[in-house]
This record gives C-alpha cells, sequence and structure tokens, in this order.
C-alpha cells in the first residue's frame, strides 16, 4: 500500500468530471440506440449490462490509487507473460463470434482478451522504453520494443481483430517516439512498411495475388471507404447511412429518441459502432462538436499530466494510453464520417461494450494514479 | 527527480499540435456534413423511409341521353409475380407463358428480375384468371385494377373512344373529358422501417382519391343504333371506302347519332386498324356538291339578291370568264323561276344566283354558317374544312362554290349548318355532352345548349325550307320522301377530280313534332354505276328517318300534304329614276317587288328590268346610283329559239336584256350564244322565222 492525503491536492479533477460527462452522454445515446423509448426486448439487459461495466470500472479505479504506478513497472515481465497466455488462450478456448475468435468466457462474463491486452502493452512498452533512455534514437534500441510490441500484434491479428492490432500498432508508434525514437528511422522503417502493404493490396486487386492476414471483408469495407456507392446495399451500407444520420440531424439534432436514422434501423450496429452517428442525428452538430471538444480536452489533460509525470515510466504509460484512446477517437468519429475505412472499434466511454468500458476506466485509473504522484512542483 | 531531455519536451508539445489539428480535421468534416451539406442528406433519409403508394379512381360511366351506359368501368385482375417468392421461375415462366400468351424468355426475365414485384399482365378475363389461380403457383398473385368496359361493344365507339391501359383517354369523349372521366388518384404516404415494415402510427400523410365524373351524353342509344345499322347496310350494298351519319336535334344543336363505318368495338380497340378508330363525320373533308346549294339559297335570299319567283334561264350550261359550266341536265331546264332552279336542282341557275350575290357577301355567309372553322364539337381531330382564300377567288371559283364545288367541308359543318336554316336561323354549337355529374353535394356541371350566331332571318329560314320541301316532293329528292311527312332536303353528288369515284350525300330537315332534326348521310368514295346521291344516299336517309319517327313516335298527317304554290300574277315594274333611293325601295315594295340597291348614293339613276317590264310578284328589282353603272351586271343570255317576238322580248326584259328583231314567227337564231354572260341591257339581235 502506498497512500497518502496529500496525493489528492495533486488531483486534475478536470479527467474525472470529463470521463463521467462522457459517460453520461453514452448512456443517453445507448439507451436511444436499444429503442428503450420502444419498450423493445432486451433494451433494459443492455442498460444495465453497460451500468454494472461503468460501476465496476470506477471501483478498479479506486482500488488502483492505493498502489504506486512503479509496481507496473517491476512487474512488467510478468504482466507481458500474463497477456501472451490470454491471448493465445483465446485463440484456442475462446467463443467464436463473427468469424474470429476474441472472448474468452470467464463465468457468465465474456472477456474480450484483446481490450486488456492494449492497456497491458502500454505498461510493458514504457517499462522496456524506459529502460534504454539514453541510447535510444538508434535503430539497435529500437529492435527490442519491436519485439515486444510485434508477438502481440500477431496474436490480436490470428483472432482475426484487424481493428485492434492496429491500435497496438499506433501505440507501439506514439510511444516509440515519444521515448525519443528517431524519427528518420521511423519513418523509413514505417513508411517503408506502410509502401509495401499498399502494394500487397493493390496486387491483391490488379492481378489477383493471395492475401496474407486479411479477409475478403475487410478487404471489401476499404474499397468501399474510397467510394461507398460501389456497393450502397452491401459494403457501402454502413458509411452511407452513418453519414445519413448525421447529416440530417443538421445544426441541433432531431431530439433524443426521434432519430429516424437510429430508431427505423437504418443505421448498423447503432450502440456500439456507429454511437457517434446516433449522438449526431439527435443531438445535431452541436451535440457532436461538444463530444469532441470533451474528447479533445481530456486528452489535453493528459499530456499536461505527462508532461508533469514524476519520471520517465510516468509520462510513457500516460502517453501510451493517450495514443490508445485517440486512435480510438479518430478511427471511430472518422469511420462514421467516410473519412476512415471501417473497422469495428469502439468509441471510448461511449460505445456499449463491458471489456472496453472496463479498460478504458482501468486506464484513466492508470493516468489519475500517475497525476497523484506527479513531481514536487520547485518554488 | 528526473529531468526530460529538451527533445522530449519538443515531443510533448508535438503531440500537443497534432492533437489541436486532428480535432481541427474532424470538426471541419462534422461542419461539412452537419451543417453545410445538411440538407441534402435530409432529403436522403426522408427519401429512403418515406413511401408514397397511389390508390386507383374509378373511372366515370359514360350515359347515354336516356341513361343506358355504354362505357364503365369494371374490376379485373393483374397478374403480379413476387420474384423473391418464387422457387422455381423456369417451371412457372413454362406454365404462364402459355396461358398468358406470352414469350417464355420475357416472363422468365421478369421473374428473376431485380424488383420486388412485377406486372406480368394488366387487367387480364375472369376466366384466365381462374385458369391462372388454378395453377397455385408459388409468388404468383393478382391485385385489382380498373378495367373500361363498352357493355355495347361497336355502338357509339367513334364517339366515346376509348382507354389505354392506364386508364387515360385516347380517343373520343374519352380523351376530350379525361379530365372529368379520369377522377383523381389519391395517395397515401407512409413512414417505414429499414426492413421495409409500415410503422404503425407512420402515415404522415393521406390525400383521398375522387372517383372520376360520370359524363351524360346527347346520343339516343337507339337512334345511334338506327344509324349504324343503315351504314352497314349501304357498305354491303354500294362499293363504298366509307359513310358517316349524322342526326342532329336543330333547336339545340344536340347530336342524336353520329355514326361511321368502317367501325370498331373499343373494348379490343387494338385489333382493328386505326383507320376504323377514324371518326370520318368530324376528321374527313369531302366536297358537299349540291347539298352546299341550300346554303347558297339561304344566302342569296336572306341577302335579297334573289326571290323565289326571279327568272332564270338554263340551256345546259353557263359561260363564266372562259370557262363553261355544264347543268347535270344536257339540255337544261330551260326557263325556270328560282324556286324551279332550288328544285332542279340546276347549276347555272345556282352560278347565276352566286354570282349575283358577289364574292364578299356570299363569303361572308359561308363563314357565318361556320364553314372553314371547327364547330366545336368537343371531339379530338375535328377538322376545320377548307374554305379557298378570299382574295384567290375568282368568278370561276365563285360560280363552282354556288353548286358545292371547290371547297370543302366535314360533315358536322354540313349538318351544323343546315340545322340553321331548319330551326330559324340560329347556328348551333353541337352538343354531345349534355351534363356531367360531379358527386354527391356539388352541382352538376351542365353543358347550356349555345347559339353561335344568328345566320339567317327566321322569314328566310322558313322560305327556304319550303324550297327545300319541294326538292323531296317533286324535284331531285323524290326517293327520300316519305308520306305523311312534309320533309326538306338536298342530294349532293362530287366527282373526284380526275377519278370516277363520287361523294354521295344526301341532307335533310326532318320535321318531328315542336323540333326539327337534320339527318345527313354521306358516302365517300362511291364507286361503281350507282353513284348519285340521289340514288344512293336519299334511299338511305328514308328508311333511317323511317324508323327514327317510329321511335320518337311522330304520327303522319296525310291531311296536310305538302303543295309548294307561289303567286305569280303578273305587274308592271314602274319607273323609279330620279327618285329617292328610300321613295324608290318603298313604292317597289308597296307594289310587291324584292328590291337590290346597289351602291349608297342618294338618287336611283338606273334599274333594272327597266320600267315598264311585265314582271312576277315578288320578283326582284336592282336599283344603281351614279357610281354604279347597269353596264358591270354581266346577264346570262337565254336561249331564244323557238320562242314568239313577244315571249322572247319579255324574257329578255325581265332578265335584264333588250332584243331586236328582224322576221317573223318564232326564233330560230340569236346574236349572241345562250349561257353567255353580256352587261345587261345589251341589245341581241334575234332572227325569225
Amino acid at each position: 500500500m502506498n497512500w497518502n492525503r496529500k496525493f489528492l491536492r495533486n488531483l486534475n479533477v478536470n479527467v474525472p468530471l470529463l470521463v463521467i460527462a462522457l459517460i453520461i452522454i453514452g448512456f443517453l445515446a445507448i439507451s436511444s440506440a436499444v429503442e428503450i423509448n420502444h419498450n423493445s426486448p432486451g433494451a433494459m439487459a443492455f442498460l444495465k449490462k453497460q451500468a454494472v461495466s461503468i460501476g465496476l470500472g470506477l471501483l478498479v479505479i479506486f482500488i488502483l490509487q492505493a498502489f504506486d504506478y512503479r509496481i507496473f513497472k517491476e512487474y512488467a515481465a510478468f504482466i507481458y507473460v500474463f497477456m501472451l497466455l490470454l491471448l493465445s488462450s483465446t485463440l484456442f478456448l475462446g467463443r467464436t463470434v463473427a468469424g474470429g475468435k476474441r472472448w474468452l468466457s470467464l463465468g457468465s462474463f465474456n472477456l474480450q482478451t484483446a481490450e486488456l491486452a492494449k492497456i497491458m502493452l502500454v505498461l510493458v512498452l514504457a517499462a522496456v522504453i524506459d529502460s534504454y533512455s539514453d541510447d535510444m534514437g538508434y535503430l539497435k534500441v529500437m529492435f527490442l520494443p519491436s519485439i515486444i510490441a510485434f508477438i502481440p500484434f500477431c496474436l490480436v491479428i490470428l483472432q482475426n481483430d484487424l481493428g485492434t492490432a492496429l491500435v497496438l500498432f499506433f501505440i507501439y508508434l506514439i510511444m516509440l517516439f515519444a521515448g525519443g525514437g528517431n524519427l528518420k528511422y521511423m519513418l523509413i522503417l514505417f513508411g517503408g512498411g506502410f509502401l509495401i502493404v499498399v502494394l500487397i493490396i493493390a496486387a491483391h486487386l490488379v492481378i489477383d495475388t493471395p492475401l496474407p492476414y486479411l479477409q475478403e471483408y475487410q478487404l471489401n469495407r476499404l474499397i468501399v471507404f474510397i467510394n461507398p456507392n460501389i456497393d450502397p446495399h452491401g459494403s457501402g451500407y454502413n458509411i452511407i447511412q452513418s453519414k445519413i444520420a448525421l447529416g440530417s440531424g443538421r445544426v441541433i439534432g432531431k431530439g433524443l429518441f426521434a432519430g429516424t436514422q437510429n430508431q427505423l434501423n437504418f443505421l448498423p450496429e447503432k450502440h456500439t459502432d456507429f454511437i457517434f452517428s446516433v449522438i449526431g442525428e439527435e443531438f445535431g452538430f452541436i451535440g457532436t462538436f461538444f463530444v469532441i471538444t470533451l474528447f479533445l480536452l481530456l486528452l489535453w489533460q493528459f499530456l499536461k499530466i505527462a508532461e508533469n509525470a514524476r519520471d520517465r515510466y510516468g509520462y510513457l504509460v500516460v502517453v501510451g494510453i493517450m495514443a490508445m484512446f485517440l486512435f480510438h477517437i479518430l478511427e471511430n468519429i472518422g469511420m462514421t464520417m467516410g473519412i476512415m475505412p471501417i473497422t469495428g472499434i469502439p468509441l471510448p466511454f461511449i460505445s456499449y461494450g463491458g471489456t472496453f468500458m472496463l479498460t478504458s476506466l482501468i486506464a484513466v485509473g492508470v493516468v489519475i494514479n500517475i497525476n497523484l504522484r506527479k513531481k514536487k512542483l520547485m518554488f | 527527480m528526473h529531468q526530460f531531455k529538451e527533445s522530449t519536451r519538443n515531443r510533448i508539445i508535438f503531440y500537443f499540435a497534432i492533437l489541436f489539428i486532428l480535432f481541427i480535421i474532424l470538426s471541419l468534416k462534422l461542419v461539412w456534413i452537419q451543417v453545410i451539406n445538411s440538407a441534402e442528406y435530409q432529403h436522403q433519409a426522408l427519401d429512403q423511409r418515406v413511401r408514397e403508394f397511389i390508390v386507383n379512381s374509378e373511372r366515370g360511366i359514360i350515359y347515354d341521353n336516356t341513361g343506358r351506359k355504354l362505357a364503365v368501368s369494371l374490376p379485373a385482375k393483374t397478374v403480379v409475380a413476387l420474384p423473391d417468392n418464387i422457387i422455381d421461375p423456369k417451371k412457372t415462366a413454362a406454365e404462364l407463358a402459355d396461358l398468358l400468351e406470352l414469350d417464355y424468355q420475357t416472363i422468365y426475365r421478369r421473374l428473376t428480375s431485380d424488383a420486388s414485384a412485377i406486372f406480368l399482365q394488366r387487367k387480364i378475363n375472369d376466366k384466365l384468371y381462374q385458369q391462372i389461380a388454378d395453377l397455385n403457383l408459388k409468388g404468383i398473385t393478382f391485385t385489382e385494377e380498373n378495367k373500361r368496359y363498352y357493355p355495347e361493344g361497336e355502338l357509339a365507339s367513334h364517339i366515346i373512344g376509348f382507354t389505354g391501359i392506364d386508364n387515360n383517354g385516347l380517343n373520343g369523349l374519352e380523351l376530350s373529358y379525361n379530365n372529368y372521366l379520369q377522377g383523381k388518384s389519391g395517395k397515401i404516404v407512409v413512414e417505414r422501417d429499414a426492413s421495409g415494415k409500415t410503422i404503425p402510427d407512420g402515415i404522415r400523410e393521406a390525400v383521398p382519391g375522387r372517383d372520376g365524373y360520370n359524363v351524360y351524353l346527347t346520343i339516343d342509344e337507339v337512334i345511334q343504333f338506327m344509324a349504324e345499322k343503315e351504314l352497314e347496310k349501304a357498305a354491303d350494298e354500294f362499293d363504298i371506302s366509307g359513310g358517316s351519319v349524322i342526326v342532329m336535334d336543330s333547336e339545340n344543336g344536340d347530336i342524336l347519332a353520329l355514326a361511321n363505318t368502317p367501325t370498331y368495338d373499343p373494348n379490343k380497340f387494338s385489333d382493328f386498324t386505326e383507320k376504323s378508330w377514324r371518326n370520318r363525320a368530324i376528321s374527313d373533308l369531302f366536297e358537299p356538291g349540291s347539298t352546299f346549294k341550300i346554303i347558297t339559297t339561304a344566302s342569296a335570299l336572306e341577302e335579297g339578291a334573289v326571290t323565289e319567283n326571279d327568272v332564270f334561264t338554263d340551256p345546259g350550261y353557263i359561260i363564266v370568264g372562259d370557262q363553261k359550266i355544264n347543268c347535270w341536265k344536257l339540255w337544261g331546264h330551260g326557263v325556270e323561276t328560282f324556286a324551279e332552279v332550288v328544285k332542279n336542282s340546276c347549276n347555272p341557275g345556282f352560278v347565276e344566283v352566286g354570282l349575283k350575290m358577289g364574292k364578299a357577301s356570299f363569303y361572308s355567309y359561308i363563314k357565318a354558317f361556320g364553314f372553314g372553322e371547327k364547330t366545336g364539337i368537343r371531339l379530338p381531330a375535328e377538322a376545320a374544312g377548307i374554305i379557298p382564300a378570299y382574295n384567290k377567288v375568282s368568278d370561276v371559283e365563285l360560280a363552282t362554290f354556288s353548286f358545292g364545288h371547290g371547297l370543302s367541308v366535314t360533315p358536322i359543318q354540313l349538318v351544323t349548318a343546315v340545322s340553321a336554316v331548319a330551326n330559324g336561323g340560329k347556328l348551333m354549337r353541337p352538343r354531345l355532352v349534355k351534363e356531367v355529374e360531379t358527386g354527391a353535394g356539388k352541382k352538376n356541371i351542365v353543358n347550356k345548349s349555345q347559339v353561335v350566331r344568328r345566320v339567317i332571318s327566321e322569314k328566310t329560314a322558313a322560305k327556304t325550307q319550303q324550297l327545300l320541301k319541294q326538292v323531296v316532293a317533286s324535284g331531285t329528292g323524290t326517293k327520300a320522301a316519305i308520306p305523311g311527312y312534309q320533309i326538306g332536303g338536298k342530294t349532293g353528288t362530287a366527282k373526284h377530280y380526275n377519278e370516277d369515284i363520287y361523294d354521295s350525300s344526301f341532307i335533310g330537315i326532318v320535321p318531328a313534332d315542336q323540333r326539327k332534326l337534320v339527318v345527313l348521310i354521306v358516302l365517300y368514295d362511291v364507286a361503281g354505276h350507282t353513284y348519285y346521291g340521289s340514288q344512293t344516299a336519299a334511299p338511305l336517309f328514308k328508311d333511317l328517318t323511317k324508323n327514327i319517327l317510329g321511335y320518337l313516335n311522330v304520327k303522319p298527317d296525310y291531311k296536310h300534304e305538302f303543295t309548294y304554290q307561289s303567286n305569280l300574277s303578273s305587274q308592271i315594274i314602274p319607273d323609279l329614276k330620279g327618285l329617292s333611293f328610300l321613295d324608290a325601295e318603298s313604292k317597289l315594295r308597296a307594289a310587291n317587288f324584292n328590291v337590290k340597291i346597289i351602291g349608297n348614293g342618294k338618287i336611283v339613276t338606273d334599274q333594272l328590268p327597266v320600267s315598264g317590264t311585265e314582271a312576277v310578284y315578288d320578283s326582284t328589282v336592282w336599283l344603281f346610283d351614279q357610281a354604279h353603272s347597269v353596264q358591270n351586271i354581266l346577264i346570262a343570255v337565254p336561249d331564244f329559239r323557238n320562242k314568239s317576238a313577244s315571249t322572247a322580248r319579255n324574257l329578255a326584259a325581265r332578265k335584264g336584256l333588250q332584243v331586236k328583231t328582224t322576221g317573223q314567227g318564232k326564233v330560230v337564231g340569236q346574236s349572241v350564244y345562250p349561257g353567255k354572260r353580256v352587261p345587261a341591257q345589251t341589245i341581241i339581235r334575234l332572227k325569225l322565222r
């Protein structure tokens, strides 16, 4: 136990306030998306489940504050092994849903292990990068963090969860750079990698070469992202309906429970992936602008906390968590507006989904922990 | 305590910047979708959840003037395929192809189309419906539509017309009264969810439809039937390309029957040629021939250019300009009164009448009687007829107009014009539709009978009718006579230019109790030996009229048979020179002369015939002023041969010529050929022996 009442003076209250605001907005949007106003069967069950996840997450935040975050650095190797075990056991024991094994059943609770992997990777990567601090910037010291990130990346790909894999990659990228990674090498490495991926996809489209690790439907999502009207009733349907929902909400929105795209089921996956479109339809531009402003302010606070962290480890962890949220926000909101390809990535604090809500709140808890134990100011 | 390197601090600032830029990008894209282009998305959202359903309206019924139905709407089944529900499209298509008499490929294509529902065949008959329903095919259903049905088949088909598959009028009254008959289809706008289900409380708009209005015609189904039977008979009996019959009530312009042959059955109009759809009675032009003399007669009498007792001479032809115009009777009708000219249908006589009337005056009557313009019967494709342009018409053409050649009219124009003679001088607008029933609680639209204009006086009309009655009683129209009825009428035969085919016609005025009916029979392109209107159309007219009078229960009156009587007592023309026109006219009227004044001066300077001439009661005396010379009037020279000196002198004087005789006995030679037109008061030298 490591607790001191003086820590509370360090608390950046903006963080819990912003998170609570986002959770409330999300809860309202979900209740409209599951049509609680129509007493539709199961609507209440959805809301209850979400409330339990939120409650559990808040509890974890409080518990977390009793420990010093540096304990994660000490047990980094242990966390890493645990993470790999969790991911690989999912591959063998997991439930198959929608073409991928992503869920591990723990009694009545189904755990999406890849979600937990995100926060675990942050904690482990921060420890690794921190230990190389002085020599970072050279190609050879980028090697170990890359290997550390690459193994869980591959396991998640094997779960057929391209979206989460991309989150892991993004976290790794942002943390590496934050830890002092040489920009020139990073550009050569990842720019080159990106080019190879583009070439592989282009070759598949033009001369029909096989595509490793990418399902046909994922490729279709990529193509319709460029032009959804190629297949308006098939792969392009989601993007078109989402944009119609956002656009028809106009500036002030149609009002809670009054969104036709939402309530008449034109909008797919509306309580999870496309929850932002529901907000856009029912609360208009005012609503969506408010939400992204809250996100900006929250991540802004994260960066400030990172800047004032007591040590490099804390700094790297907060940047990693910031990266995780940033990718989710960019990808999810961008997808609803048609500027990002569709991947099943939820919107933090707002989308329905227990594991992700839990992961997000744990992440917030870790950030608050680092915030409370920030460096002393010199007067 | 750990101190960050400067580069690390810069990287955090870099992340702050990135965060802010990304926030700006997302905001701009949101503005783009939710503010700038939001109207378009709003439209799309509405578009995909709102559906319009059309609720068909029932087309109005067409009744005849006694309330019998001529056109009705009946429910009929339409075969609909639901491609998603069809299990074996090949087998289904094969089974349907036989029954629907459609191409297998066509049906197969429709059965496998993308649509959720598609019409296979619309408005099929009950028998076919039963057959298809008995097959019990999966994915084949029926919907009810309204189909137009004409219970009387061919009857009045040219008047009623027909509708297309969408219940839109395509011809006849179905077309011209489409706005009334069609009604307005209603619509229901409903909101549907993404799966296509209608939302229970989602009706956004319901515009009720309105059934079509019922239309009541002036047509009498029985008379129409008689007219069509008569035409059928004509088509069998004569070598004709077609014929038209119109029966009009002259009092109000009501069309009681309007029929044509060839005809068609509107229930299956597409099985007939387009030619048979043609309503020739209103769309086709023909040269009226002698029937037009009724118009010449009425105009000349009204104008005072001629009276029934004026003397005419017909040597068998008349010369106008350099053209010789023959009478139908080779040797001519000799000396005759105008009444006899009409009775004999004498062409040279009518030429003289037309020329005496003059171009301006004759033209104004032709126009006033409605020729050269549509009658306004409100049927599609009415023709206006052809009256040659005024300033292109010379004396020769004017001469041919007077006996109905050189101009083209439609049957309906001729009937309407003659109706004006029959009803006392009013040109009526022909009326087919009496009333349009606009549904409960609203006033019906009544199509009141309409006088276009008064053309001639009642007196002239009555006189013209008298002259026409003698045509039927003892002239060229005797084959149209029906004992016990005082029918007036006129035959017409017009030869086609350079061909031995004719348009033959008869038009009659039939008294039927208080009103007078006008009945016209036209036979087109008559070939063979029997072609005169008097031989072809007149007997048809008689049969038809007899049937009509029997049906209308008009009793014959044998006590008051028609006889033509005219006062032909002689009287001497007084000297009028030097008198004022007013005095001269009253003096002549007092002495029972007809007066025709040429010019608008004050003092009479000349007269025709000259004073002292022995003329009959009511004959015409022409008065001239200073500006108009009697020499400008051209007089057709009579055939004086075989006449005594005094008879010849008297005839010459009555016509406005002078003679100088040499020798005794009967005239054997004359200095000017008969039929040639010379200036009035020219001296003709006669040789007697």
